[in-house]
């Protein structure tokens, strides 16, 4: 039997330091986009040492590889969509390709209506089966799209904006469900200085809620009907104080249009003392595990248990019969 | 921490260093390993720790008295309050919330309202596997297959971070001789460990995190919106997915042992190449499948009592094998179709004429391969409901917009590298060993390169973390 080839370790731990040196140049563009993606302090580090190696990895062409593998793997970059800028501020909301508003029309099995539920990671479980409920009522059509870990705090990461009409235009979008801000107690760059979401001068929230303000205007202005989703009761305290804050800015922002409806959802997750319950009586009257692990999302189960509340006010507005 | 992250490269690179540099020094290596296994841990939650060290305490102090202990009886009632000691905690952890909510339901169907209290537990990440591991160490002491080791050696087994969140399960008779002294150093299998963690990374971030993202997570969220191929696609897709996920995560796990000088058990045999469900448990999760039959079947009676007994017992072995998976009754449905068809197998071996041929080993695979999708079903939806929607997709045609070349490439790569021969594989790993320092590194560099560009932006965490 051939004897096994074997190296000191020394040599071992020299291979991966270098191939991992090597790596970080030749994945420079990679790595600092994920460096832009982290949250506080981490990000601060990651983008300071990510920042000179990209633009020496730049300047020597060492990244050449990368990019045309990545071009290779996932096609020329769509611009508009992502913006890896570090100096990005806001959101770019572009003007709707159509400004007029839902006809009141008949809604019929061969011309349903078009429900879009969109979002972040919230929208994983919730999204399907919004849809395949919505979809019995044999008048609905509906789409949905999610990308975990965004929001309105990091349109670097994905600009809800520019998605959110890029949708709406593919699947004709009447109706859109949207659910955001699971993940956006995040910093915003606001005058060139990252300030975080609890600073005591209000910056935060002022810009958080200009955002929000700016893509419900879009929203409203494309014409489609919104329901804007509340975020739920969690498991965790401080995520609470959170959620609760941003509900009501989603709330109060809500009623100054007329097609943007807020769906608050907080009550219909506790359990008899008012509290996050993980198991919930189901709508079959079984006691059902409605969250998952991380007391944020839901099981399928849970996702239902929403879908359930959500879809009536939908059919109610729109003349649906529920059965 | 997840081993495909920068976290884990520069945590690893440290680790690796110290754990040379102390080597011959075994106290302090024992303390660094330990304290970096802990933090290891620790990144998920640092709660957890306690958890493992309270393990620790319970069963070293189990395994001490056992040993101590002058006659059998002590011994016994030991060795049971150890064994409940441990299935307690994890039955506390894992299944409380399904075992009440499943009474609740189970007296509210005859109108008895029980109202019993469900608490907010978080599940601890690889509890299942450290407390498997913990249990080999009290039964072989309790056999007489282990000498109680000292503490720091039983902490560093159980807490030892390559195996310590999903495998393999590495029993203390494997880990604890290794222990005994510093391990070589001049002589590192570099080529194996470097081609196992490269070819674990690629199988993670590549397949299994395409295929999960590009059609099993839709097919399984919304069966009735995709036609039968894309179901058909989608479950065999599943198959590969888990395997890469998990036998990818042990891969990495006993690749990153080596270049530390420990070796663990393999895990992963080339599953789906596997002719029968018995020669699949052979192949498939190796280091529970031995657990299972060492520490549950054999001591249930294994097949040494009458054939009723013996297919009893192998339902049984699955059935728990199936609830260790999760704590949903689709576990239970998953173990109990294959702790069947094995008693099936069994059944139908014990009646063929002596001489009569067996099934053509073709057939053989083809049908295994597609009793272990059925259980798949099982096993990846989240409710029966969701299951028998897969299953009755099957049958409705239309079009698959989500079976692209590159889900169908990576399925039948993924089933096909199960076919390729052992001696192709150790022919790439003399090749690639003799390389040098420079070579191998460039390789290396350029793999991640390459699994940078093709892999998905974020990697989810792996499949059987949560069991």
């Amino acid at each position: 039997m051939q004897e096994e080839p074997t190296i000191p370790a020394g040599h071992v731990i020299l291979i991966i330091v270098g191939a991992l040196l090597v790596a970080v140049f030749l994945n420079a563009p990679g790595l600092l986009d994920t460096a832009e993606r982290q949250s506080g302090s981490t990000r601060s580090l990651a983008v300071g040492v990510m920042n000179p190696i990209a633009t020496i990895s730049n300047a020597l062409f060492i990244d050449a590889p990368h990019q045309a593998l990545d071009r290779l793997a996932h096609g020329a970059p769509d611009e508009s969509v992502i913006v890896a800028d570090d100096e990005v501020t806001s959101t770019t909301f572009p003007t709707a390709t159509t400004t007029t508003t839902v006809p009141t029309r008949t809604i019929t099995a061969e011309d349903p209506l078009r429900l879009l539920v969109a979002g972040d990671s919230m929208v994983g479980q919730f999204g399907p089966v919004l849809e395949r409920t919505a979809e019995r009522s044999g008048l609905v059509a509906g789409d949905h799209f999610f990308e975990f870990s965004t929001g309105l705090t990091r349109p670097d990461a994905l600009d809800w904006g520019v998605k959110i009409e890029e949708l709406r235009s593919e699947y004709g979008s009447e109706v859109i469900v949207l659910y955001l801000g699971a993940n956006d107690a995040q910093e915003i760059l606001i005058d060139g200085t990252w300030r975080s979401y609890d600073s005591p001068d209000g910056a935060w929230e002022a810009e958080y809620r200009s955002r929000v303000a700016a893509l419900m205007s879009q929203l409203d202005a494309s014409g489609a009907e919104t329901y804007w989703m509340g975020l739920p009761v969690t498991s965790s305290d401080v995520q609470n104080a959170r959620y609760e804050f941003f509900n009501s800015i989603y709330e109060a922002e809500a009623e100054a249009f007329d097609s943007i409806r807020f769906v608050p959802v907080w009550d219909w997750f506790t359990g008899d003392d008012g509290t996050y319950s993980e198991y919930l009586i189901d709508d079959d009257g079984s006691l059902t595990d409605m969250r998952l692990d991380d007391g944020i999302h839901y099981t399928t189960a849970g996702a239902q248990h929403l879908a359930n509340r959500v879809f009536p006010i939908l059919a109610g507005d729109y003349g649906i019969e529920t059965g | 921490m997840l081993f495909p992250t920068i976290q884990f490269a520069v945590f690893f690179v440290i680790v690796l260093t110290a754990n040379w540099l102390l080597m011959r020094n075994r106290a302090w290596w024992k303390v660094a390993m330990l304290t970096a296994s802990y933090v290891f841990y620790a990144a998920w939650d640092w709660r957890f720790v306690f958890l493992i060290v309270l393990s620790t305490i319970g069963n070293q102090a189990a395994a001490t008295a056992m040993s101590g202990a002058v006659d059998e009886r002590t011994r016994k009632r030991v060795v049971t309050a150890a064994v409940v000691g441990n299935l307690g905690v994890l039955g506390w952890f894992k299944y409380y919330g399904f075992f009440v909510s499943s009474l609740v339901n189970l007296f509210g169907t005859v109108g008895i309202d029980i109202p019993l209290p469900l608490l907010q537990i978080t599940l601890p990440v690889g509890i299942s596997f450290f407390t498997f591991q913990a249990l080999s160490y009290v039964l072989d002491v309790y056999w007489r297959r282990q000498e109680p080791s000292s503490p720091i050696d039983f902490a560093v087994y159980l807490a030892f971070f390559p195996q310590l969140v999903a495998g393999p399960i590495v029993r203390a008779t494997e880990f604890l001789p290794q222990l005994q002294g510093p391990r070589d150093a001049r002589r590192i299998p570099a080529a194996e460990a470097f081609l196992l963690i490269a070819g674990g990374l690629f199988k993670k971030v590549v397949v299994a995190t395409t295929l999960g993202t590009e059609i099993v997570d839709p097919v399984f969220a919304q069966p009735e919106a995709h036609s039968a191929f894309e179901v058909l696609v989608g479950v065999y897709a599943y198959a590969v997915q888990i395997y890469s996920d998990f036998s990818g995560y042990t891969d990495i796990a006993i690749g990153v042992a080596l270049l530390m000088g420990f070796r663990f058990p393999q895990n992963f045999n080339r599953p789906y190449s596997a002719v029968s469900l018995q020669d699949f448990w052979r192949r498939w999760h190796m280091t529970l499948s031995r657990w299972l039959r060492d520490y549950l079947y054999i001591p249930l009676g294994g097949s040494r009592g009458s054939e009723r007994a013996t297919y009893r017992n192998l339902m049984l072995t699955m059935v728990l094998g199936g609830l260790w998976h999760g704590a949903a009754w689709t576990f239970v449905v998953w173990g109990t179709l294959h702790g069947g068809w094995l008693a099936l197998e069994r059944w139908q071996q014990g009646r063929r004429p002596e001489g009569a041929p067996a099934i053509n080993p073709w057939i053989g695979r083809l049908i295994t391969f597609h009793v272990v999708c059925l259980g798949w079903v099982f096993f990846r939806a989240d409710s029966f409901e969701t299951a028998w929607a897969i299953l009755g997709q099957l049958v409705d045609f239309g079009p698959a917009p989500l079976v692209t070349p590159t889900i169908l490439l990576l399925v039948a790569g993924g089933i096909g590298v199960q076919y390729i021969p052992q001696g192709t594989r150790l022919w790439i790993r003399a090749g690639f060993g003799r390389f040098g320092v420079a070579a191998m590194t460039a390789v290396l560099a350029a793999f991640l390169l390459v699994l940078d560009a093709f892999g998905p932006e974020g990697v989810a965490p792996f499949i059987y973390f949560q069991f």
